[in-house]
């Protein structure tokens, strides 16, 4: 008798327990099956992904003062790249290519963008009072941004020491759309009359991250 | 009671069954949706610019002292 009644039991709740799992199975087989691509319905579905993909380059890649020297009796002769304007004082460099270093987000996502030098001021101009610095401007309006879409949070167009040691954040959103993807980059040098002599360079890299 | 207890049985086959079923399914939508995940994930992309200038020796117009 009383495992009849135990029997009774255990059948309510194996009943209940299969309804459960009935509906279980036909939820996940709904998630499933409209999830499948190709699976048509009544009105037809037809899907698709658009890979993201995070890409940017140099359009100007070099920029060069060519040769020079400082002018006998100067202290120091100061260099800009920027477009337009007397880039060379105190010395007879030519700017061969003005505007900075112009950099497009070439892919279909906003990305953050870090730079990166390998050389401070005394490492690869040497002397006394070296400088060597850089900013970020946009090239097309409201292209550099920060994370949230506002003004960026590294101000743009003031000069900071070439930063060596780890990769600065200029743009926490770095935008891909065709009006608004382009930025430079423009460096100002000091050039001290005891500098290192013979060809000074150095190499920036620019890394980015898409983000959503 | 012994039609109770196929009963039961037969029920509780059929849940595990179900039970089965519902857990292949997911994990085939888990395994999409990490498909897809991977498909939409983040990518980096790194790219190098220089500059440089020559510096002249001033050599040519000092000469050596005796």
């Amino acid at each position: 008798m009383a495992s009849s009644k135990f029997l009774s039991i255990l059948a309510v709740v194996v009943v209940i327990t299969s309804i459960f799992s009935i509906g279980l199975v036909y939820l996940s087989a709904r998630s499933l099956f409209s999830a499948i691509s190709g699976y048509a319905t009544s009105t037809g579905e037809a899907n698709l992904t658009v890979e993201s993909q995070a890409t940017i380059n140099f359009t100007t890649i070099s920029i060069s003062w060519g040769s020079g020297r400082v002018t006998p009796g100067a202290n120091g002769a100061s260099l800009s790249s920027v477009e337009g304007t007397n880039n060379v004082s105190g010395g007879n460099w030519s700017l061969i290519t003005a505007g900075g270093l112009r950099l497009v987000n070439l892919g279909n996502v906003n990305v953050t963008l870090n730079l990166s030098g390998t050389k401070t001021a005394a490492a690869m101009i040497g002397g006394t009072g070296p400088v060597y610095k850089w900013n970020v401007s946009n090239l097309e309006a409201s292209s550099c941004l920060n994370v949230t879409g506002g003004t960026d949070a590294t101000p743009l167009g003031i000069y900071y020491d070439v930063n060596t040691t780890a990769t600065a954040l200029f743009c926490g959103r770095f935008r891909y759309a065709d009006a608004s993807d382009s930025i430079m980059i423009n460096f100002n040098l000091t050039i001290p009359s005891d500098s290192i002599v013979g060809a000074l360079g150095d190499t920036i890299t620019a890394t980015a991250l898409a983000t959503t | 009671m012994a039609k109770l207890q196929k009963f039961v049985v037969v029920l509780l086959v059929l849940t595990i069954v179900l039970s089965a079923v519902s857990v292949v399914f997911n994990l085939i939508i888990f395994k999409m949706s990490s498909d897809n995940s991977k498909v939409l994930k983040q990518v980096s992309s790194s790219n190098s610019g220089n500059i440089g200038l020559v510096v002249e020796s001033s050599s040519s117009s000092g000469g050596s002292g005796g």
